[in-house]
This record gives C-alpha cells, structure tokens and sequence, in this order.
C-alpha cells in the first residue's frame, strides 16, 4: 500500500499502528487493471464529449 | 435468489475494524456504507434549504401584491430552489442510495474506486456553500431561472461565476461517481451475478452512470462558454458579438433532458424493489423493464427541442420533436403496466415503502400524462413557461423522485440502522405529503391553463384563490417532511431490533447480512448458483 496513503488515513492502521488490510486493497491486481481501464475509458469519453461540444459549437458562435 | 456459500463471511466483526473518532471519520472514510449515508444526510439538510427557497416563493405568491422579498430576490429564490434542488437534494440522494445498496446488492467489499468516492461526495459541500452564500454577494445570487439561459447570465454579478463554478464541482463529483459506479457493477459482482439477474436498482443506476457520463460534459461546456462570454470577450451567446442565445438553449437541453431521465430512473429502480417486496411476487417483465429503462435512456438524447417550442422551429422540427416525445410514453407505460402487474393478485401489504410507491405510480404517471400534453406543439405555445408547466415537472420531481427516495429510505432504513422505524409516523408522513403535494400543485394545473406565467412574484388577481391554496398546501408539504427527520432520528436512536430480512417478500443479497450491515461486507465474494 502507499505510505502516503496510509499516513493520510488513519484508520487504515490498527490500534497497534501497523498497516491494515481492507476489502480494497485485497482486490487482485487484475482486477485493479480492469477498474482502471473501464474508468480511464469512461473518463475518456466524458472529456470528449466536452472538448467535442465546446469546440464544434464554441466554433459556430464566434 | 441463489444459494451463498460463505455468505456468513460479513457476519463477524473483523478485528482491524478500527476507525478515527469525530468529524475525521467521515472525512477520511473511504467505506462505500459511510459515504452512502453523507450523501442521504447531505441531501437532505439541501432538500430543507431548497424547501426553505420555496416555502419564500410559496409566501411572495400568497396573494396578489409584493410582500416577502422584492422581484429580484425573488428571481435568486426560484434560481437556486431549482439548482439546489436538482444538483444538491434528489441528484445526491440518489448517489447515496446507490453507494449504499450497489455493493450490498451484488456481492461486492466496496466500491471499485474507494478513495474517489470519498472525493465525488467532498465535493459537494464546497459547491452547496458557493450555491448558498452567492445570496450574500452583491448583486445577489444567479436570478436567470436553473437553466441559465443567456443573454441574462452573461449580464449578472459575481453571484452568477458562483453558481457556474458550482455546476462545475457538482458535474465534476456526479462524472466521478458515476464511473465508479459503472466500473463497480461491470466488473465488480459477485461470482454468479450475471448482468439479466442484477437486482433492477442497479441496472437502473448502471444506464444512469452512463447518461451521466454523456451528458454533464456537455453541460459543463455550456456553463463554460457562458464564463468566458463574460469574462474573456467571446460572445457564444452574445447576439451583439454575433453569438446566438438559442444556442445555449440548445446545449443546455440536450443535458437538461437527460438530466431528468437522470434523476427518474434510479427512482424507477427503487420502486421496483419495493413492489415486488410488497407484492410478496418477483417483479413482472424484468427483462422487458430493463429494455424499457433502457430505450427510455436512448430517448431521452433526442427530444430536447421540446423545451423550447417557442423559440422559433421550422414545423417539420416540431413535428419531429413532438412524436419523439410522444414516443417515450411507449417504454414508460410498459414500466407502468409491469408494476401494476407485479402487484396483480400478489399478497399485498402497505406498509411505508410500499405506500409511497404506490404514490409514486399514481402521481408519476400523472406527471407524465401532463407530460405528454406538452408534448404536443401547439398545446405547448399555449402552456409554455406557465405554472401547468410548473405543476408538470413538481409531479415528476416531487411525486416521482422525492416520493421513490422515501419509499428507499423506509426500505432500508431497518438495514441501514438495524432497526424498524416507526410505522405509524412513517403512514402520518406518507399522508401529510400525499395531500399537501397534491393541494400544492394540482391547483398549478389550473392556474397555468389559466394563463399565469412562472417565475413572476407578482400576479393578476383572477389567479389569486388557487395561488393560496398551493401556498397553505406548500407549507403543510414543507412542515410534513419534518415527520421524516423525526422517523429517522427516532430509528438511529433504538427502537425494535431489526432482523436481516424485515421484509417477507425481500430478495437480494443485501438481506444476506445482518442489520445493521456490518462495517464491511462481502470481503470474500458470495458465489450465485
């Protein structure tokens, strides 16, 4: 796990101070990768249909 | 449902359980349960402050005349009544709803990007404080009406940037939350849970996410273009730069159609939890609602124009438009059959839920069939921005969404909690909102056939009995609502002990756990034969 993370969020830590593992970060790695990939693809598309809109109807108003 | 080997994983209490105390907890948490709860909460304080804005508007319209606030005041109450409304309450409380339920429901440990939602809900009160406090500034608060139509908003003071920033935070956290949640449901369910046995809430949210996703970019780039004709020289919409303001109109309902499709089916997926629950029988047609939901969805990104008949339309787009509309009404009434005929012959009891829900039917097919007559052209001329419009749309807002979140949140307010709410407040509350939302808006009806425009603080005396009528209804609406907080503290407090299934005829994996859902659930899969 990150130690950034952890340090930011404490209760990823039990009482005893050592790291914890929660339900997230038993995910396997494959997994990890699919999440990733099917949020990058959505993200993807959100920014172009903005970039999309502002520049085709950005263009016919000037 | 399928049996669940290893389903009483969630039930212990694991040992690493451990979180920091106070205001840190939630700000820190990355657990879907915690920020499913924020969401309801904070939806709610905005449902009370846009209650607030309307209970204002509700005492200016009490009778003829200006009494409360002045006209400009009054433009900013009916501006952010409709922003907080949409983007702050029924929008949130959907999200809480799915942050809550989504991975109870299909069997998985969390959301599939925790930390990322914690960020989609903190983003929130930064935009509801910019949206409440822009009141203060000078110049007041946006007045141009939710929509933000230019030439208006281009000409108003820094309370406007306020609320364009505000749009943008808030698309921001609705785009993020929605990638979560359409990463979680298509890869995240639980070994066995194929897409066609997915509980219908989250089919619904699932074709949600993905309006979300296509069309608040869209919104953000209107809002956008609005910031820099006022502040960067370009004039998009500004006629006298050679811009065009019905552009804007064109933009903002290509998302503001969607938008409503975005806050209506996640209610249909509540509702149809809680009939079949109620109904003691599996919900009928669930392959034919999923398709419905679905072509509802598709619809919903060609009909915009249908908002701004007035605007000057070649007939052969209005035409267009007006059938488009009229189309929707197609995959609406096969929902609408399909939950009468879950209820047809079922063992039927009406306990809170389920009165709401059957609220809902009545009230949102109501709503619709209004619907549908705006959809008709020169019916629309006529009603345009007159109250039947405004008494259309609270039918579906209020009767269709709010009405939903009710039914959810008695629901599964015995799982959330772990114990049953009060039942005999929770009927007092459904029937006060039963019969002041109907004495609030029904009377618009006749007011705007009548011929009284929106979004005015004053009016001509014909309009002056209906108008108080909807004010006392409005404020018996508003004061109902308070039943609600007390059923709710009432269940965190104590009250009878909750077992997992409270509700005979529930299905689903949610009711696998105890009540109240431990911290963390389903850390090891439950496999669906």
């Amino acid at each position: 796990m990150d130690r950034a993370v952890a340090c930011t969020t404490p209760h990823l830590r039990n009482a005893a101070g050592a790291e914890v593992i929660t339900g997230a970060e038993r995910m396997d790695e494959e997994l990890r990768r699919r999440n990733l990939r099917t949020a990058l693809w959505l993200g993807a598309t959100a920014v172009a249909v903005f970039v999309a809109f502002v520049a085709r109807y950005g263009m016919s108003g000037q | 449902m399928a049996a669940i080997p290893g389903g009483a994983d969630h039930a212990h209490d694991h040992g690493h359980d451990h979180h920091p105390g106070g205001i840190m907890r939630w700000v820190t948490t990355t657990n879907h349960k915690d920020i499913g709860s924020m969401y309801l909460w904070f939806s709610f304080a905005m449902f009370i402050v846009g209650g607030i804005m309307a209970l204002v508007i509700r005492a200016e319209l009490f009778q003829p005349g200006l009494q409360v606030v002045d006209p400009d005041r009054f433009n900013q109450m009916t501006t952010l009544h409709g922003l907080i409304m949409v983007f702050g309450a029924i929008m949130p409380a959907f999200v809480g709803f799915a942050n809550w339920m989504i991975p109870l429901m299909i069997g998985a440990s969390d959301m599939a990007f925790a930390r990322m939602n914690n960020w989609s809900f903190w983003l929130l009160p930064p935009a509801a404080i910019l949206l409440t406090t822009s009141l203060l500034v000078p110049g007041g608060a946006a007045a141009s009406g939710w929509t933000l139509y230019p030439p208006l908003t281009v000409q108003m003071g820094i309370g406007m940037d306020m609320a364009i920033f505000a749009v943008h935070i808030l698309g921001i956290s609705s785009i993020m939350g929605s990638i979560n949640i359409v990463t979680t449901i298509l890869n995240m369910r639980a070994p066995g849970m194929t897409l066609m046995k997915m509980p219908l809430f989250c089919w619904t949210w699932l074709i949600t996410a993905y309006l979300v996703i296509a069309v608040m970019p869209v919104l953000a780039g209107a809002v956008t273009m609005i910031l820099t004709d006022r502040h960067f020289g370009t004039s998009f919409f500004n006629a006298a730069g050679g811009g065009d303001p019905v552009l804007y109109q064109h933009i903002f309902w290509f998302f503001g159609h969607p938008e409503v499709y975005i806050i209506a089916i996640p209610a249909f997926g509540v509702v149809s939890q809680v009939i079949p629950a109620f109904s003691r029988k599996p919900l009928f047609g669930y392959a034919s609602m999923v398709y419905a939901t679905s072509s509802i969805a598709i619809l919903s990104f060609i009909v915009w124009a249908h908002h701004m008949y007035t605007v000057g339309m070649p007939v052969a787009g209005q035409l267009y438009f007006m059938f488009a509309t009229m189309l929707i009404a197609v995959p609406t009434g096969v929902k609408v059959f399909n939950w009468v005929a879950t209820m047809w012959r079922g063992s039927l009891s009406f306990e809170t839920p389920m009165l709401f829900s059957i609220g809902f039917l009545f009230l949102f097919t109501l709503g619709g069939f209004s619907g549908l007559v705006l959809s008709m052209t020169a019916v629309d001329v006529q009603l345009h921005d007159s109250y039947y419009v405004v008494a259309h749309f609270h039918y579906v807002m209020v009767a269709g969404a709010l009405f939903s979140a009710y039914a959810g949140a008695y629901y599964w307010l015995p799982k959330w909690t772990g114990h049953m709410y009060d039942e005999k407040l929770g009927k007092l509350h459904f029937w006060l909102s039963i019969i002041f939302f109907n004495m609030t808006f029904f009377v618009q009806h006749f007011l705007g056939l009548a011929g009284m425009p929106r979004r005015i603080p004053d009016y001509s005396l014909q309009f002056a009995e209906f108008n108080m009528i909807s004010s006392i209804g409005a404020f018996g609406f508003g004061l109902s609502q308070l039943v609600f907080l007390v059923v709710v503290l009432k269940c965190l407090k104590g009250g009878e002990k909750a077992p997992a299934k409270p509700w005979d005829g529930a299905e689903g994996l949610e009711w696998t756990v105890p009540s109240p859902a431990p911290h963390h659930t389903f850390e090891t899969p439950p496999v669906l034969k």
